[in-house]
């Protein structure tokens, strides 16, 4: 007797799944038979997939929790922080799942401008978000000072392309060279920038995608075929 | 709005509006406790990290849970829910199939708890084996499949609206060509040396190095888009001078 | 300069660097210069169909971007919102991201509460939001909206939405756009939807997103545009269209004008710290 194990159920679903995009495509003619099983095997897993998505959310928030709560208790490194952590976190699930500032009860919509929730977002996390990403930009700035050098050729060119995109990208240059002779046009910066990004870069940037693209195929043949080690798969 | 203003000759200049409202300045500070990062890491910074970390947690669980979770587990399952939030809707029928996604999200969370861990293996199973399966056709289609389409379908010598052989397109076209095999054999040739592939090879890094300069320029413009709003945030929403 | 001279200054502290950058975008900032700006080959083709579009064709916009990428796209999906309430073409937005709930209520008051008091959510606009489920839940929308949307985020079913009375799926959308800064986003529609469903796609996407996409125009996507530029460009292309119709200076443009000056500065940082490395390599052979 077949011992169930989880890699027989990767391998069915994603087999399923795969016949489905020959049989059932989307944007195809209504499928029958044998067809609308797998297209309804199809709507079925993508649906499940994203429940999933949400109790890895829950997981996520969970061990969180777990791990916050658990530097408070034993007072483990930056333990004062942790507080902070595990209080806006249950503030905001109350405050969210209970849609505080609508109408009473939980009958109103949760992203409506005049929740707390909405109100919590645009103050703190949207701020905090943006932020924290925009402190790159300084990083930008100093490592094109600091490390950014032409030590040989590969790094001429590198540096050389980007700094084409930088300044053919700044506005109304187009404008201004426009106004030049005709003699001077290979000079066009922004020309050079758009010609850099349609060919070169779009060749570098397919043979990329076709790389990436057979790694992920053959990564999913294997994980399917079982010779994927780790979850599910061969021990 | 508090208003800083002068008076000159009878005119009055107004120099700046600082906001009054509390959800600007709330803002704004976070902001800046933010950007003390620049100076050293501090307390501020530390402070907005965990609040950040803790207020996206539970937001992203929320939207998950009214967005998902409640429609597609929580009502079908329990069909009276459907009164709770809106309370003239109909209630629908008990749907079997809900039971399926809800089991496995239980397993899931047996992660939890190390004795049942063994059992959160099925999910992952379900979310690799749905991954891989959607994945394989269009990855073949999209991305290798219509990549060489286009690097080859139109041939290499195009024309342009009037009939005429476009030169610049058509060099393009098989520069684009020869820089994509030559970047493919770059990624391919990695102990043989050959009297094709290692020059070819060496064009590819050129290519490869183009790409990751165009990258990198554009790389820069995002990170300096965000500044410049932050910018415009601080100082014209919150304190008004422009 | 000596070579210790020159050693120090490509050691500097870069707190100073940070304080430059900082100065100068905050002045730049406060100066607003306005560049004017034309749309570019990518994003001339996105303009012209949207344009095309009889009056009444619902448009799909996926708002598939968070807070750390709304600078860059939100201006986007503020410029193509104002182009289809010019033209009367109803808006859906939906989203892959958790934000996009919020992202689009930040449209909605924004922009569409704002400028359009006459517009009507509901039969101008209408927000069905987000769901989890990343790409899978672009790839089931294909053939029907109803495979996961039972109404838009107010709760009103989607049959007594006027603005999806001629829309089953998403080939019944004009165009669908994706404003994407990551995954999922833009890469997935074409996978899922535009290559697999043969829906008309079109996108837009940060900076550091954009060179990965050229390799899909034209055939996958018949536009894009690209970061702070590509947004730009486009509220340029609305302003010389409806010129009476969309606000003066929209906030792209806005924008661009600091975002220049700060470019030109991280060249000049970059000439600077190879043009000291140059000179002390030439100092250095020079007394060898």
């Amino acid at each position: 007797m077949i011992r169930l194990r989880p890699q027989h159920l990767l391998s069915f679903v994603a087999i399923v799944l795969v016949v489905a995009s020959f049989i059932a495509p989307p944007g195809g003619d209504e499928p029958r038979g044998v067809a609308s099983l797998f297209a309804f095997a199809d709507s079925q897993f993508s649906s499940w997939f994203g429940v999933l998505a949400v109790f890895a959310f829950i997981l996520g928030g969970a061990s969180l929790l777990r791990t916050h709560g658990r530097r408070v208790r034993r007072r483990e490194g930056d333990w004062k922080y942790s507080i902070v952590t595990l209080v806006s976190f249950l503030v905001v699930l109350v405050v969210g799942l209970g849609k505080f500032g609508g109408p009473p009860g939980l009958t109103g919509d949760p992203f409506s401008p005049e929740g707390w929730l909405t109100r919590i977002f645009s103050s703190v996390l949207s701020p905090l978000h943006a932020t924290l990403y925009s402190l790159l930009a300084f990083y930008v700035a100093s490592a094109s000072y600091r490390a950014f050098r032409i030590r040989g050729w590969e790094s001429s060119v590198l540096l050389g392309s980007a700094m084409i995109v930088l300044v053919g990208r700044i506005p109304s240059i187009d404008s201004w060279t426009d106004t030049w002779p005709t003699v001077f046009g290979f000079l066009r910066m922004e020309a050079w920038s758009l010609w850099l990004l349609k060919v070169p870069n779009t060749a570098g940037q397919r043979a990329i995608m076709i790389g990436v693209a057979l790694g992920i195929v053959t990564m999913a043949v294997r994980m399917i075929s079982g010779l994927e080690k780790g979850q599910g798969g061969r021990k | 709005m508090a208003t800083l203003a002068q008076r000159e000759d009878g005119v009055m200049t107004v120099l700046a509006a600082v906001s009054t409202s509390v959800d600007i300045w709330v803002s704004a500070v976070l902001t800046l406790m933010v950007f003390s990062f620049l100076w050293r890491d501090n307390s501020f910074y530390k402070f907005a990290e965990h609040l950040f970390v803790g207020v996206s947690a539970a937001y992203w669980m929320v939207v998950g849970f009214w967005t998902t979770l409640w429609p597609r587990v929580i009502v079908p399952l329990f069909p009276e829910a459907v009164t709770v939030v809106r309370p003239d809707a109909p209630v629908g029928s008990f749907e079997i199939m809900a039971l399926v996604p809800a089991g496995l999200g239980l397993l899931m969370l047996s992660r939890l708890v190390p004795r049942l861990s063994n059992w959160a293996r099925w999910p992952t199973a379900f979310v690799l084996g749905t991954t891989a399966g959607y994945a394989v056709a269009r990855y073949i289609r999209s991305d290798i499949l219509y990549q060489i389409r286009a690097a080859i379908g139109e041939g290499l010598v195009l024309h342009d609206r009037a009939g005429r052989v476009d030169v610049g397109e058509s060099l393009g076209a098989v520069i684009l060509l020869i820089g994509t095999v030559c970047c493919l054999i770059y990624f391919m040739n990695t102990r043989r040396e050959g009297r094709v592939t290692t020059p070819a090879a060496r064009i590819g890094l050129m290519v490869l190095m183009v790409t990751f300069g165009a990258s990198f320029g554009s790389a820069v413009m995002a990170r300096i888009s965000l500044l410049v709003a932050r910018m415009q945030e601080l100082i014209g929403t919150w304190l008004g001078l422009i | 300069m000596d070579a210790e001279k020159l050693g120090s200054l490509e050691r500097i502290d870069r707190r100073w660097i940070f304080l430059i950058l900082a100065l100068v975008v905050g002045i730049a900032v406060i100066v607003e210069p306005v560049f004017p700006d034309r749309a570019g080959e990518l994003v001339r083709p996105i303009f012209d169909h949207l344009d095309a579009l009889p009056a009444g064709t619902p448009v799909l916009i996926s708002l598939d971007y968070s807070p750390s990428s709304a600078p860059e796209l939100e201006p986007m999906a503020a410029a193509l919102t104002r182009h289809a309430m010019i033209r009367g073409l109803p808006i859906c937005f939906i989203s892959l991201w958790p934000t996009g709930n919020n992202m689009a209520e930040r449209l909605e008051s924004g922009v569409l509460r704002e400028e359009y008091p006459a517009a009507e959510v509901g039969k101008d606009w209408v927000v069905l939001g987000y769901q989890a489920g990343g790409e899978l839940l672009a790839h089931a929308v294909v053939d029907s909206l109803g495979a996961r949307f039972r109404s838009d985020v107010r709760g009103v079913p989607l049959n007594e939405l006027p603005a999806l009375t001629t829309v089953t799926g998403l080939r019944d959308f004009g165009l669908v756009i994706s404003l994407s800064a990551g995954v999922p986003g833009l890469k997935e529609w074409i996978l899922y939807v535009g290559d697999a469903g043969h829906v008309p796609l079109a996108g837009g996407c940060t900076g550091v997103g954009a060179p990965q996409f050229f390799p899909y125009y034209p055939r996958q996507i018949l536009g894009l545009m690209a970061a702070l530029k590509g947004a730009a460009e486009y509220e340029a292309a609305l302003s010389a269209r409806y010129p009476d119709s969309v606000p003066a200076t929209m906030q792209a443009t806005r924008g661009m004008g600091p975002q220049a000056v700060a470019h030109l500065v991280i060249v000049l940082f970059i000439v600077m710290g190879n043009g000291a490395l140059l000179w002390r390599r030439w100092r250095s052979g020079r007394t060898a």
